[in-house]
């Protein structure tokens, strides 16, 4: 290695011979040497000199280099982890020891400060971090992993599936079913979704959360922007990094469902409560128990014969990235696959019908140098995708709901007929979805390309330089699906009426078979253009910095279907100031313009201040033996959101009722007056107000805090509630929403070495808590059922206060309005004391059903020598869950079957320790209905991962000629403490399960 | 804008060729060249930039509704206008959440205990429980008409000015303002009726008016709805089969006169008449409008219709005006007694009711002395124990043929009588308005037109007959128009239609007498025709209307023999607070002018 470097010195010799540059005479060799804050040694940092573009050195195994130059000029070192330090040329010899301040930070419109200038309040995670999760999707890397985000899971397939994330929790609140909280999402700066990329290709992401740092978003910014990095060339020489990882996935958690005696023995229960005889006699009974006649009386526990324990997955990537001369680039390519958890897929030749999904994805990032003030960068990546799955009609929910709600007794999965058990009722028999339906294949292109160019202008200003760039993009979903239908067959044993014998069996074919048919479809597509052009300007005198930035940018986003295409024009600008190092401040501002609201108010205009001071850098600070590092920042400003229904600020003509004329009666149709225009219509506007502290203490502990204040308004809200009816008309709605959105963030690390020991301690812990202030409510009688002063998606239900015993009972409680009232129906608390229960008296319960309040995570690691182990939980708190769902929660309603969830449900004998009411086979409104019961605390704690890894010395890498090798064992999702404990909390609905995931995985590098 | 995209798609291709002609290395060794083109280049894109600005980049849309002038451009748009405005008009087909109205006055019972109908009879309707809630919707239509007299006053069309058609098309719409104004009258007929005073509104409200308008007092909305109906039978056709497009179903003249003749009846009715003066005004003022309309449609609608085929006829001889409806099932759905395929019971008619119907020999009311009636046999259809032939065409009892293949069973046991869930609480079904030929089987399921009464000439002759008792006593005469056609005389033609034929009025009836056999008639002849829960406000007889029988039917199982025991089905909240409908609490919130009717709170 050690030649290495001699010849690289060597070579920049040649270089600077080769370059006529004037003034080389007074020219002289300065040495360094670069540590990291563990003072140990940085190689391959990239060393360059302001003023001499063109010429790099790296340091070599020890962090020392040398370089020409001369005194005065501005030395450059920027390290592969995206440390960067900038120093003027005196000493001869240089030592420089980069920390967490030189850090650089994404803040929007590709440009990154050093974490030391950074005024505003953003929080990064890094590839080392993100790629310590076995994921398909990138945003599924998120959970925890960076304060005042909130990522929460979703059931589904993993390489469908995408979580939820907001940005310091909600603010604001659509009409309706309409969706106004979607965050935007920049990938090198372009809005694309994550689930675009692979993790391989991701260098980091950031999530811009105050004024200061959204400001320059204009009307995109409110909900918090995540900025993702993608990898860039950098090093000496070619680099190559291979990774492979085998996985093994297993449902996380799988309701457990009643056995056909269990089933049966709970249907006559409900049959009993709801006044009837019992549906089974105990002949019957006895037969579903003892299993003697499997096909009259089958018992089929439905999830043991439609899924397998364990599905499995395989990824693999290798990526190159060098320096080359005047070109850099980084290249991937990225094979995720994953076979999922049906069991019976083999029935069919040619094709099986496992769900499973692969993906491919490749990036080139290449930046060349084409003149010495001139660089030309060319992102290309995309994406190829399939997923495959049995061809049900709509997707692999069906057969979730099959298995889910078909109870164990309904039918055998084959008949002695060897036909496919099913019966009026049931048309869905989970093992014939599955093997007996076809199969449905859909596929995902993607492209995605930037071109940039960038030209210094030194020439014209000192610092100086403009640039232009274009972005294009495509993606096209389609699906092909080869789908047939199967007949069925329902037995019926025909029993005497006393003794129950079966006498007899009536056999009935139901459905037909079919052939497979083919249907191709798109599914969906969208495509993006984004073009602009940008000036920036630095520029120091003493010590005072002053950079400053102006961008102009047009995007337009065409996704299929109606009012779906968005334009936009930004304008936005920055000024960076900072003085003695010590004192920073940022003025940012932009004006931004969107197709989605009408001229006149489509234009807004959001500026940002923001200021930093460096506390531990004045000289009086320097006693204080606690604190190496302390600085505080505030930030005031506005950010908006263009989030609205388009087109409300019309007053349309819409079909309305019809009427009948003429001998015949025929229909003719109506035109009624639309809903009123709405204006004025404008954006929403965030007005956030920050205040931060950078600690870092004792030289083990780092600390972030934000304290946040964000107030929304002109949030859209119906104002059916204040207007008078008497309108006659639908009325306008009204951008007179306010909701406000207070929290903060703590993010705390600490860590340490003792020899060859190191340890390290992460915590994050976010608390966001929003209160609609103002929007327009109905008038409510009682002032517990007021929205106003409550949190967004509040859930409000009735008091449950126990169940009724008995008729006299329900004689002498208030009237409860909604159902004929039974033993062992829920009673409730009559809030306003009418002596009715009804809708008014609804109270708010628990939380917000949409988001918690709480959300943190929690990170221990440990090493020694070359053994690892790291486990990484995360948890949330204040959330509520409305367990709503039949076959799981809800039992035997519409025919479902009854999860071991109802085992608490009450009967006669256990009415003093029932938590649940009474089963019932009718769709009890009385009971099924929000209430106190039905809302449960979601809040979760998870072991998120748990890893073993193995970093190879250096001594055996060094043998087996490669930089770096690693060799891992990883659990994710490994157990969840939660108050659900049936189901995962995050997904409480009929989906494909989430997953626990065990893998094994080797990371080589040379 | 496709204009501007290929514009810049050009430039973007010059672009790309600079960049290719800055990669040229002669010009590399030039800066200042380069400069001036980086330069150049950097301000083409701003410049290219803000001119998108300034244009209209940003005014995509995919707007694909109507705005208010592409509305009125054309006449079948215009005519969808008018169209909208007929949908509003009201059916008692379960219009209060699946329910009949009618299962709020003393001629029904809901089935459904949990039914919104029963807040109506339990008292815990209020003004934050609003039912049957017409504030909102008659406003609707009133808006819609509103707009529709302001806005198209006056159109040509000239777009189709030399279209074959355009005289006819001129001719319909010139009627159209005039349907407008009826239809406007009608749903303010609709709100008085419920709320007493309420805004009256003819202007197109923007949100803040909307929020501070005035009630007008009961008797100015009475005096609009008259002057509308005398504007609009002025102009309205008799009749359309003859006219252009022959669209029955709209408004007539009659429908106008019938309107104000019903009106001018309620407002001269005792609720809102408590003392009349001798020779009322306000009766003869309803007499008249009455008679009015008898001598304008004369003889052409007599004899009458035979009973059974007044409703869901389009053709009934003596419709005056009708609300129309489209084919579909939902009131048998609603309605079918338990035990029938697809039936899951609705509406129960009370004993009250059944009660109500006379003896067919004799005309007498079955507690009259000699009536003839035969507690054995309460529904016998002939001899002499028979009863009014309207009770089987409107009730189906014990013993009643339905679907013509089976016979209703209501004794205990039977295979529609409780215990089966959701058996009939009274002992009854309902039969009127249902129609037999229906199926609801849920492989075949079938659907039919339903037309709902809302004026005919029935009803024109009672109301006639009313208010002429009041005024002159039963054999009176008045001055003209009423010197021709007495009380007695008017009822006695809805008593001899075919098909019923019941024994005259006797003659010699004291007022008080008649008025009470008048609205025996009333009661019987319009049974769920969505008058009942109306006369009982303005004949302010609430209080008597809250005992609700029915019957205990049980089969002896050897004898066959059938033993009827009455029952209390209910008996109802009543307060004086009803005779009016509370105003939405969430309307006087609002606009701080509203009053709440008396007694609600």
């Amino acid at each position: 290695m050690k030649k290495y470097s001699i010849q690289k010195q060597l070579y920049l010799w040649l270089i600077l011979l080769l370059i006529n540059y004037p003034g080389i005479a007074q020219q002289k060799l300065f040495t360094g040497t670069i540590n990291d804050e563990n003072d140990n040694p940085v190689r391959n940092a990239r060393i360059t000199i302001k003023e001499q573009p063109g010429m790099i050195i790296f340091t070599d195994d020890n962090g020392k280099f040398n370089i020409p130059g001369e005194k005065g000029q501005i030395l450059e070192v920027m390290t592969r982890d995206q440390h960067y330090r900038s120093l003027r040329l005196e000493e001869d010899q240089i030592v420089l020891s980069l920390n967490k301040n030189d850090a650089l930070i994404p803040v929007g419109n590709r440009l990154e400060l050093r974490k030391e200038e950074l005024t505003s309040a953003i929080g990064i995670v890094r590839a080392d971090e993100l790629v310590k999760s076995s994921v398909i999707n990138p945003a599924n890397s998120l959970y925890g992993k960076i304060p005042g985000l909130t990522v929460l899971q979703n059931g589904g397939t993993n390489w469908n599936n995408d979580p939820d994330i907001f940005v310091r929790g909600v603010e604001t609140f659509g009409i309706g079913n309409f969706i106004n909280t979607n965050i935007l999402t920049l990938v090198d700066g372009f809005e694309r979704p994550l689930s675009s990329l692979s993790l391989a290709e991701i260098e980091s992401v950031a999530v811009l959360k105050d004024a200061a740092a959204l400001a320059v978003f204009g009307l995109r910014g409110a909900n918090g922007v995540l900025l993702v990095t993608t990898k860039r060339g950098t090093g000496n020489g070619l680099s190559v990094d291979v990774n492979y990882e085998h996985g093994i996935t297993k449902a996380f958690r799988l309701p457990e469902f009643l056995d056909a005696h269990g089933y049966a023995s709970a249907v006559n229960q409900a049959h009993v409560n709801d006044g009837l005889d019992p549906l089974y006699s105990q002949v019957e009974l006895d037969r579903f128990q003892s299993g003697s006649s499997p096909y009259l009386y089958p018992d089929v526990n439905w999830i043991d014969e439609s899924l397998r324990d364990f599905g499995s997955g395989n990824k693999f990537s290798i990526s190159f990235q060098e320096q080359a001369n005047t070109v850099r680039y980084f290249a991937v390519l990225n094979y995720d696959e994953e076979q999922g958890l049906l069991g019976p897929v083999n029935e069919n030749t040619g094709y099986n019908t496992q769900i499973s999904g692969n993906k491919f994805n490749f990036r080139a990032n290449i930046d060349m140098d084409l003149t010495r003030s001139t660089k030309f960068t060319l992102n290309l990546a995309g994406n190829l995708g399939n997923s495959y799955r049995p061809g049900t009609e709509n997707d692999e929910t069906d057969i979730f709901k099959a298995i889910y709600t078909i109870p164990s007794a309904a039918f055998p999965v084959k008949t002695y007929n060897d036909a496919w058990g099913g019966t009026s009722a049931y048309d869905n028999n989970p093992v014939g979805l599955i093997s007996a339906s076809g199969y449905s294949e859909k596929g995902r292109r993607e492209l995605m390309t930037d071109f940039l160019l960038e030209r210094k202008l030194d020439n014209l200003i000192k610092g100086l330089s403009a640039g232009g760039f274009v972005s294009f993009d495509k993606s096209f979903d389609y699906q092909d699906s080869y789908s047939r239908l199967f007949q069925y067959e329902q037995i019926t044993p025909i029993l005497d009426p006393v003794t129950y014998a079966i006498t007899d069996t009536a056999e009935t074919s139901l459905g037909t078979t079919t052939t497979l048919a083919f249907n191709s479809i798109p599914v969906s597509q969208w495509r993006r253009t984004t073009f602009g052009a940008n000036l920036r300007h630095s520029t120091d005198w003493e010590d005072n910095k002053l950079s400053s930035m102006l961008l102009l940018q047009s995007e337009e986003l065409i996704r299929t279907g109606r009012n779906n295409t968005f334009r936009h024009l930004l304008a936005a600008g920055n000024i960076h100031y900072s003085k003695a190092g010590k004192y920073f401040a940022d003025l940012a501002m932009s004006i931004n313009g969107t197709n989605t609201l009408p001229e006149g108010s489509r234009t807004g205009f959001f500026p940002a201040l923001s200021l930093a001071w460096k506390m531990s850098d004045e000289e009086w600070f320097n006693a204080n033996q606690i604190f190496d590092n302390l600085k505080l920042r505030a930030s005031w400003g506005l950010s908006g959101n263009d989030q609205v229904i388009q087109n409300i600020n019309l007053n349309a003509f819409t079909p309305g009722g019809p009427y009948y004329f003429g001998a015949n009666n025929n229909p003719t149709g109506g035109y009624s007056e639309g809903r009123l225009a709405s204006n004025p219509l404008t954006y929403e506007t965030s007005y956030k107000s920050n205040f931060g502290i950078d600690a870092s203490m004792l030289g083990m502990l780092d600390l972030t805090l934000d304290l946040f204040y964000n107030k929304r308004k002109g949030i859209l809200v119906e104002t059916a509630g204040s207007v008078s009816r008497v309108l006659g008309v639908d009325p306008a709605f009204s951008s007179s929403g306010i909701v406000n959105n207070k929290g903060f963030e703590l993010g705390l690390n600490i860590y340490d070495n003792k020899g060859d020991f190191t340890y390290h301690l992460d915590g994050q812990l976010s608390y966001a808590r929003n209160q609609i202030v103002e929007m327009l409510e109905e008038y409510r009688p009682e002032e517990y059922l007021k929205r106003t002063g409550q949190r967004i998606n509040q859930s409000f239900g009735l008091e449950a206060t126990g169940f009724f015993r008995d008729a006299t009972e329900i004689a002498d409680s208030p009237k409860q309005t909604f159902a004929i009232i039974m033993p062992g129906d829920i009673k409730y608390k009559d809030q306003n004391n009418d002596k009715t229960i009804n809708e008014y008296d609804e109270i708010p319960i628990g939380y917000s059903t949409q988001v918690p309040e709480f959300y943190f995570s929690g990170l221990a690691g440990l090493k020694y020598t070359f053994v690892g182990i790291e486990a990484f939980f995360q948890g949330t708190a204040n959330y509520t869950t409305y367990l709503n769902t039949i076959g799981i929660f809800w039992p035997l309603i519409a025919n479902s079957s009854i999860s071991n969830y109802s085992d608490d449900s009450w009967t006669p004998a256990t009415a003093n320790t029932a938590t649940l009411p009474r089963l019932t086979m009718s769709e009890n409104a009385n009971n099924y209905r929000p209430n106190s019961i039905w809302f449960a605390d979601a809040s979760f704690f998870k072991l998120r991962s748990l890893e073993l890894y193995f970093d190879l010395p250096s001594k055996i890498i060094s043998k087996l000629k490669l930089d770096r090798m690693k060799v891992y064992a990883r659990g994710m999702n490994l157990f969840s403490i939660d108050k659900i404990k049936i189901v995962d909390p995050e997904a409480t609905g009929i989906t494909y399960p989430t997953v626990s995931s065990y893998n094994f995985g080797i990371q080589i590098g040379f | 804008m496709k204009l501007i995209f290929f514009k810049i798609n050009d430039m973007y291709k010059n672009r790309f060729l600079r960049f290719q002609f800055l990669l040229d290395r002669s010009e590399i060794k030039n800066p200042k060249i380069l400069l001036m083109r980086t330069v150049k280049l950097f301000l083409i894109t701003i410049v290219l930039i803000t001119t998108l600005w300034s244009c209209e980049f940003l005014d995509y849309n995919e707007l694909d509704q109507y705005n208010k002038d592409q509305m009125l451009m054309e006449f079948s748009r215009v005519k969808s206008l008018l169209t909208n405005v007929y949908s509003y008009l009201p059916t008692d087909f379960s219009s209060v959440n699946g329910a009949m109205r009618a299962s709020a006055s003393d001629d029904a019972e809901h089935v459904w205990e949990v039914s919104d109908i029963q807040k109506f009879n339990d008292g815990s309707w209020s003004p934050l429980t609003i039912l049957d809630d017409q504030w909102n919707n008659m406003y609707s239509g009133i808006r819609i008409a509103n707009f529709f007299l302001k806005e198209t006053d006056g159109l040509t069309f000239d777009l189709i000015k030399y279209n074959v058609d355009y005289p006819e098309l001129m001719k319909q719409f010139a009627y159209y303002p005039y349907e407008a104004r009826f239809l406007r009258a009608f749903y303010y007929f609709e709100l008085i009726k419920r709320y007493g005073s309420v805004p009256l509104i003819t202007t197109l409200l923007t949100q803040e008016e909307a929020d501070k308008v005035t009630p007008s007092p009961f008797n100015t909305i009475v005096d609009f709805i008259v002057s509308e109906c005398d504007t609009a039978s002025k102009y309205l056709p008799v009749g359309y089969s003859g006219l252009p497009a022959s669209e029955t179903g709209r408004a007539t003249k009659g429908a106008a006169m019938a309107l104000k003749a019903r009106t001018l009846l309620y407002a001269a009715s005792p609720f809102h008449n408590p003392t009349p003066a001798v020779n009322d005004p306000k009766w003869i003022a309803a007499a008249k409008a009455s008679k009015e309309l008898i001598d304008l449609l004369g003889s052409n609608y007599l004899p009458l219709e035979d009973y059974s085929k007044i409703v869901n006829n389009l053709t009934s001889k003596e419709l005056i005006f009708e609300r129309r409806q489209g084919e579909d099932r939902a009131f048998e759905e609603a309605n079918t007694a338990i035990g029938f395929e697809g039936g899951n019971t609705g509406t129960c008619p009370t004993q009250n009711l059944v009660d109500a119907y006379e003896m067919k020999a004799t005309g007498l009311g079955i507690k009259e002395v000699g009536s003839g009636y035969n507690a054995t046999d309460p529904y016998a259809t002939s001899g002499p124990t028979a009863r009014d032939p309207r009770l089987a065409m409107t009730i189906l009892y014990n013993g009643a043929l339905w679907k013509s293949t089976q016979t209703v069973q209501t004794w205990y046991g039977g295979l529609n009588a409780p215990p089966a869930l959701n058996a009939t609480k009274t002992g009854y079904y309902l039969k009127k308005y249902m129609i037999e030929s229906i199926s609801l089987n849920p492989e075949n399921p079938s659907t039919a037109i339903h037309v709902w009464v809302l004026f005919r000439y029935g009803e024109i002759l009672l109301n006639y007959a009313e208010a002429m008792n009041e005024v002159y006593g039963p054999e009176g005469l008045g001055s003209a128009p009423l010197d021709n056609l007495t009380a007695l005389q008017a009822v006695n033609i809805v008593r001899a239609r075919p098909g019923v034929e019941m024994p005259p009025f006797p003659t010699g009836m004291s007022q008080n007498a008649f008025r009470d056999k008048l609205r025996n008639e009333r009661r019987v002849e319009l049974a769920f025709e969505d008058h009942r829960f109306w006369d009982i406000r303005r004949w302010k007889i609430g209080p008597f209307t809250t005992n609700i029988r029915g019957i205990d039917l049980t089969r002896d199982p050897v004898t066959k023999e059938i033993t009827y025991t009455l029952k209390v089905v209910e008996t109802r909240v009543w307060d004086d607070k009803m005779y009016l409908y509370p105003i939405p609490q969430s309307e006087l919130f609002i606009n701080n002018n509203l009053e709440q009717n008396p007694g609600w709170f």
